[in-house]
């Protein structure tokens, strides 16, 4: 594997034209709805806590959305190939390490905060 | 330069360019050793310990949403935002696994694989997230 190299590659020449359509129509969602749930969730927390400080939990569950939606985005250029190479894997490796943290941290305070007493 | 010429101009293949005629499931061709068809080399564990974790962590997550919303609503109706949510993460944890099989398969992952356990769980899981935070928004506006 190179160490990094960048591919201007035609997303709608992957395979057939309508198979590729789809393929590229269908990340519209994936990376969009992570990317309107960070946009949701922090305009709720800011609503419903007002001047109040965000408690940890949340903080964190906002996070690991954020986090998440960074982890949706790199998989576009990995399947596409635009960036190859051992940089974007590591990059990759740390994107999920944090969003996995981000997001068992802050469900798991979530649950303890109105489950466990 | 033209968007028709710009297109004309970019290379029509891939790197490692997917099977055209790929099988309906691709596991016999899963090896650790390839990242999107190329040789990971010393990235190979830290490779499949960040996908695993991925994975993990989204299992893990619905877990913790299960008991976080018995424990808030506590008997109460459980609204729209959080089973969206919680579907959502439940959903994508599909996906995550559909990934990590993709991304070692190719370039001959699997229909199954391909569109049934990465494509379509992500595009759904996706969807209902973003659903999900966004009836949270509305719910108290």
């Amino acid at each position: 594997m190179p160490i990094l190299e960048f591919h201007a590659i035609n997303p709608l020449s992957i395979a057939s034209l309508g198979l590729s359509l789809f393929f590229l129509l269908i990340h519209i969602p994936i990376v969009g709805g992570f990317g309107i749930a960070a946009y949701y969730v922090i305009k709720y927390l800011r609503r419903f806590y007002g001047q109040r400080p965000i408690p940890k939990e949340w903080k964190l569950f906002w996070l690991a959305i954020v986090w998440a939606t960074i982890h949706e985005l790199i998989e576009v250029p990995i399947l596409y190939q635009w960036i190859i190479g051992q940089v974007l894997v590591i990059v990759f490796f740390f994107i999920q390490i944090i969003a996995g943290i981000y997001l068992v941290w802050g469900t798991y305070l979530l649950a303890k905060k109105y489950t466990v007493q | 330069m033209s968007i028709k010429s710009f297109w004309k101009n970019l290379p029509y293949l891939v790197i490692v360019p997917t099977n055209p005629n790929p099988s309906l499931i691709g596991i016999k061709y899963f090896n650790l050793d390839t990242f999107m068809g190329q040789t990971l080399g010393w990235l190979k564990w830290p490779t499949l310990i960040g996908l695993v974790f991925a994975a993990v962590a989204f299992i893990v997550a619905t877990y913790y949403i299960v008991q976080y919303t018995r424990g808030y609503f506590a008997g109460r109706k459980i609204p729209k935002s959080w089973k969206f949510i919680l579907w959502g993460v439940f959903i994508t944890a599909i996906a995550e696994i559909g990934e990590m099989l993709a991304y070692y398969e190719w370039p001959n992952a699997g229909l199954i694989e391909t569109n049934l356990l990465l494509l379509l769980p992500h595009a759904l899981g996706g969807t209902l997230i973003g659903l999900g935070a966004y009836f949270l928004y509305k719910e108290i506006t």
